[in-house]
């Protein structure tokens, strides 16, 4: 070590340092271990939540890739059109435009699968969905970098073999399978046999293969489902020298010779795509992840401010020794950087397991809103790994700069008067300053919101309102907790326990204040999202009451929503409809479609039945039911997601290309619709299928002859089509209500969270209050306090501490609920949604987490007292 | 019973009396006996076990060996609860660093321990009133303690102590924190206000006027209590 006198003041600090930690701090950190383990927990878990929400996005995100990426490389080129297939007898064509260049071209064909032994009708849930890829696989052979296993002879017996089918290792798991085994499954509706003949490696150049993957050669598929025509041709330009200009050129030469029937994109475009389609749903539950860590950043400031409370004595030691103010400082916020580095890492560990979840949720809810996606499993990037550090270390730094400042400029002198308690932070004391906050808040959220790409807003403003309001009423809050104070020491009057704990809280110390604000955001987050979710709820049973007015609905096996989704063979609802007790069938059929750059799904449906069984939510009625318009090819109905997205508004027109040229659609009408929030515009049935020449369908709705027994026709339906589902109006509310859950349950575990944070929080606080409060219990004790009774005034202090949290957090969650409702969520994804109070759910949540806080508040005291023993008065 | 009587009847007996912490005896066969109404004071350096001797006949500590008989009980077969509820009126304690409830204001400090009795609110509240008027403090019964002076404090102090009409007070330095002039009054209330109670006095002290306000004095050395001889007052 060099020795003191002859080194830099830089140097000299460094050592200041490792010998506070090493003296002070790691001792005092071993002497609590419990409670230092529990602050490690709680800033872990936050870091851990927020990381996990962030993989798991960029799981959903890396999901949009296309299937046969990691087959064999990312394309250069992707050809698609308009109305979703490419016959085969345009193949050549493609590949004419771009003779004499030396390019693999792909025809694929993709198609979900579903086993029928895992398939269950009549429970009301969908079986897991399998990709499966119809491609060329002499072809692929032939490009693949390293090479089947099997032998040259058995590739060849797989190809002869009509039903050949190779699988993941994780379908064979979960199917309980291997080569040789025969899966009954279901496409497109229609019912088939296949016989695994391989089974996939997990990885293929080092690239993870999709857990839900399936192939099968492109020939065999294309005639086993009777199609004449993919899905799409992807166009990959082989590694080597002249790869550079190849790449343009051949997206030249496809461009000019295939724009007039087809679109040209590359996986780069794609991906964008789905990533501008979910940038709102993803930054919400960015947002959401971070009420942990704020949650958790209010308890390491209090936890570290009771630190400061707890070593006073020995602050005012170091300070007499020649440590400046300054000095105490850097110290205290080193040992802030300390418990933000193990906070880091734990939450490193804490996010990936999490993750684990998360990652299932986030992809049920991306597919069931927007596309289809695989599922991916998430990573851990050097970035996460010093974002975690960062967010631990930040974190810390943030919660213990207060404390520190207190730790600073506290003098000494403070503790020689006894009976004095140590002030709360200034900033507590001015409700005024929370109030204009508030204010403030309220008048951000009137502003527009930002517009990050076309159809893309972000409620920029929404969100500074919800921060102001958080950290505004938290200082109005510290306000209310004095008034519970008065309250229980009025009401406690003669009681010794209730008037103790009513006096300690009319005068609070920085700790109460601290657990309060922790209490605060978390009840109030959690109760506003338990808001939002309610309306939602309400608001979509409605909407769905309205529109499912059919006997019975029909949908292939597996489908949920997604408009990439698996559909119906046309043929089949042909058949059915036929059947005598048919009255009437109306088929539901979606394409994306892009007007002002903005992608959106234009379906078709029978307008013949509306008023008749079928009904749409009118935000905005069509003046006219004559939808025969003189200025346009087609008139139409726009959801409001339309409208918001496009800009465009009743009465306007709007062009799009199909394969049967270019149309013009007024928007007559604007309806609510809650399955996409992309923007969805219907126009009638028979001129879709006049544009896009389609086949297939997504849905269908069944009206039956008034004296048909729905039931029996159902049952019926069930066994002569066993790759379709057939459901009735309630049991399609409850598929419909069972994905809506399923959307919010990574809302609900991050409520979950919240309120464990805050919870935990409120045991460290208390904890901390007695631990400082070691001479005062003394005193209690002498004066004739039973243990029980000191415990009893723990808990009504805690009890008071989750009253006002409960009360302040209710009212802001009435708020930020609103706010959500109307503001952030209408700016989001444009549903306008019936605000709806979940009584039921408040009344739970607030029973139940007073409740709580008066058990833990007891138990700690109780605890505590166990093992306290008397300090010297 | 004559008040000379009454004094005779031992309130507090002590035995060999021991107590360790680790290897360090810090109450080495201590005995003395205190009667009703009697003023002890116990002098000696300090580390020399005054406190924990006062701790254990607090009923906070238990000691090692030995017993402490108060009012004819035996503390030590005492249950927890039993010593708590003893604390709660008969035997009670004023401290160096007066040690009153923080949030609560004089009034309160004063009335809590008659809370704990549960005693009913109308003689609560004549109780308060009359020892607020005894030690002085009526105009300052709306104070908290940070608002009061270190005197002030102490006499808040010994009317919480009193408001029981305890059979003894344990007393831990009671004027090492004031001044001179805050001392004398101090111990005069603490004197007139034991007498008037017939309460009995256990002052630990290192001040010579206080402890010369008592009728014995004990001095306490390395664990062990001698009687200092020639200074017994009243025995």
């Amino acid at each position: 070590m060099t020795p003191p006198g002859t080194t830099s003041a830089g140097a000299s600090h460094r050592i200041s340092i490792w010998l506070f930690w090493r003296c002070f701090t790691l001792r005092h950190l071993r002497r609590d271990w419990f409670q230092t383990f529990l602050l490690l927990v709680i800033l872990g878990l936050g870091v851990g939540t927020f990381l996990s929400i962030r993989m798991a996005n960029r799981a959903a995100v890396d999901g949009f890739r296309l299937f046969t990426d990691s087959l064999r490389g990312t394309s250069d080129w992707i050809i698609e059109s308009p109305n979703g297939s490419i016959p085969l007898v345009d193949l050549p064509a493609i590949r004419k435009a771009i003779d004499g260049l030396p390019v693999d071209v792909f025809p694929v064909l993709e198609t979900s699968l579903y086993p029928l032994q895992s398939a269950g009708g009549d429970s009301g849930t969908t079986p897991s969905a399998i990709k499966l890829l119809g491609l060329d696989l002499v072809q692929l052979r032939n490009i693949a970098s390293s090479g089947e296993n099997s032998s040259p002879e058995a590739f060849w017996e797989m190809l002869d073999n009509p039903r050949h089918l190779l699988v993941s290792v994780a379908i064979a798991e979960a199917l309980n399978i291997q080569e040789g085994s025969l899966i009954e499954a279901t496409i497109n509706g229609s019912p088939m046999t296949f016989e695994v003949t391989g089974i996939l490696p997990r990885f293929r150049d080092k690239v993870p293969l999709p857990r839900n993957l399936a192939i099968a050669d492109l020939r065999a598929l294309l005639n086993r489902t009777g199609r004449e025509a993919v899905d799409r041709v992807e166009v990959v330009i082989p590694p080597g020298a002249m790869r550079r200009e190849l790449v343009p050129l051949t997206g030249e030469r496809l461009a000019s010779a295939l724009h007039e029937r087809y679109t040209l994109s590359t996986p780069a475009d794609k991906r964008m795509d789905g990533e501008t389609m979910t940038t709102a749903f993803r930054l919400n539950l960015t947002v959401l992840s971070l009420v942990a860590l704020l949650v958790g950043i209010f308890l390491i400031a209090q936890t570290l401010d009771a630190t400061v409370s707890r070593r006073r004595r020995e602050i005012a030691t170091l300070r007499s020794l020649g440590i400046s103010q300054p000095e105490i400082y850097r110290l205290w916020l080193s040992e802030a950087v300390l418990y933000g580095l193990l906070a880091g890492l734990l939450g490193l560990l804490a996010g990936y397991a999490l993750t684990t979840y998360t990652v299932e949720a986030v992809t049920t809810t991306v597919q069931s809103l927007y596309r289809e996606t695989s599922l991916t499993a998430a990573k851990i990037l050097p970035s996460d790994v010093i974002l975690s550090f960062a967010l631990g270390i930040g974190g810390s730094l943030l919660a213990a700069w207060l404390p520190a400042k207190d730790a600073a400029s506290t003098p000494p002198a403070q503790f020689l008067r006894m009976g004095k308690r140590i002030p709360p932070f200034p900033v507590f004391e001015h409700p005024k300053i929370g109030a204009g906050m508030l204010i403030m808040g309220a008048l951000l959220a009137l502003l527009p919101p930002w517009e990050s790409s076309p159809g893309v807003t972000v409620p920029a403003a929404g969100f500074a309102t919800a921060f102001l309001w958080l950290t505004g009423g938290t200082l109005v809050a510290a306000a209310l907790l004095k008034t519970v104070g008065y309250l229980f020491h009025l009401l406690g009057r003669n009681h010794a326990s209730a008037r103790l704990a009513g006096s300690r809280l009319a005068q609070p110390t920085s700790r109460h204040q601290l657990a309060l604000a922790g209490f605060f955001v978390a009840i109030g987050m959690a109760s506003a999202m338990a808001f939002l979710i309610n309306s939602f709820e309400h608001t979509v049973t409605g909407w769905l009451q309205q529109r499912l007015r059919a006997d019975i609905f029909v949908s292939s096996t597996g489908f949920q929503g997604a408009d990439s989704g698996p559909r119906m063979n046309g043929a089949l609802l042909d058949e059915i409809e036929t059947i005598p007790e048919v009255r009437e069938l109306d088929r539901f059929r979606s394409q994306e479609a892009t007007v002002n750059g903005v992608r959106f799904s234009l379906a078709g449906s029978r307008f013949d039945l509306l008023g008749k069984g079928q009904e749409l939510l009118w935000l905005d009625k069509p003046e006219s039911v004559d939808l025969q318009p003189v200025i346009a090819d087609a008139a139409g109905f726009a959801n409001e997601n339309f409208i918001r997205r496009t800009g465009l508004s009743k009465g306007d027109t709007f062009t799009i290309p199909t394969p049967a040229g270019d149309k013009t659609i007024l928007v007559a009408g604007i309806h609510a619709d809650y399955a996409r929030d992309n923007g969805l515009f219907l126009i009638n049935l028979p001129r879709f299928e006049d544009w896009y020449r389609v086949s297939d369908y997504e849905t269908a709705a069944i009206f039956l002859q008034p004296d048909a027994d729905i039931s029996v026709f159902q049952e019926g339906l069930r066994k002569s089509y066993p790759g379709l589902t057939f459901r009735q109006n309630g049991e399609l509310m409850e598929a419909a209500l069972f994905i809506f859950h399923q959307t919010f349950a990574v809302t609900r575990a991050l409520q979950v969270i919240g309120l464990t944070v805050a919870l935990a929080g409120l045991v460290l606080s208390l904890l901390s209050l007695l631990m400082e409060s070691g001479r005062e219990l003394s005193l209690q004790r002498t004066l004739g306090m039973t243990r029980h009774e000191i415990a009893l005034t723990t808990a009504l202090e805690g009890g008071g501490i989750a009253l006002a949290g409960l009360l302040s957090g209710l009212f802001l969650s009435l708020m930020l609920g609103l706010l959500l409702i109307f503001v952030i969520n209408r700016q989001s994804f444009g549903w306008t949604l019936q605000a709806t109070w979940p009584w039921k759910d408040s009344l739970l949540l607030a029973g139940s987490v007073f409740a709580l806080g008066l058990g833990i508040a007891y138990g700690t005291g109780r605890l505590y007292m166990r093992k306290w023993k008397p300090d010297i008065l | 019973m004559p008040v000379e009587d009454k004094r005779k009847q031992p309130l507090l007996e002590v035995a060999a009396l021991g107590k360790t912490y680790g290897k360090q005896r810090v109450l080495d066969a201590v005995a003395f006996t205190l009667h009703k109404g009697e003023r002890i004071a116990i002098t000696g350096p300090s580390g020399s076990g005054k406190s924990t001797l006062l701790n254990c006949l607090a009923g906070l500590e238990e000691p090692d060996m030995g017993t402490i008989r108060f009012m004819g009980q035996n503390l030590g077969s005492l249950t927890e609860e039993a010593v708590t509820e003893l604390r709660r009126g008969t035997l009670t304690s004023i401290f160096q660093f007066f040690h009153l409830l923080p949030t609560l204001d004089a009034r309160e400090n004063v009335e809590f321990p008659l809370l704990l009795r549960k005693t009913p609110k109308a003689e609560r509240r004549a109780m308060v009133e009359n020892i607020l008027k005894e030690v002085d403090l009526t105009h300052r019964a709306d104070a908290l303690p940070s608002d009061l002076s270190g005197g002030e404090m102490q006499r808040l102090a010994i009317a919480r102590a009193l408001i029981t009409e305890p059979a003894m007070i344990l007393a831990d330095e009671p004027t090492g924190s004031l001044d001179s002039r805050n001392s004398k009054r101090i111990l005069e209330l603490l004197s007139s206000l034991t007498q008037r109670h017939g309460t009995a006095l256990l002052m630990v002290t290192h001040d010579p006027v206080a402890s010369a306000t008592c009728d014995r004095i004990l001095q306490m050395m390395d664990g062990r209590l001698h009687e200092k001889e020639g200074i017994s007052r009243r025995t």
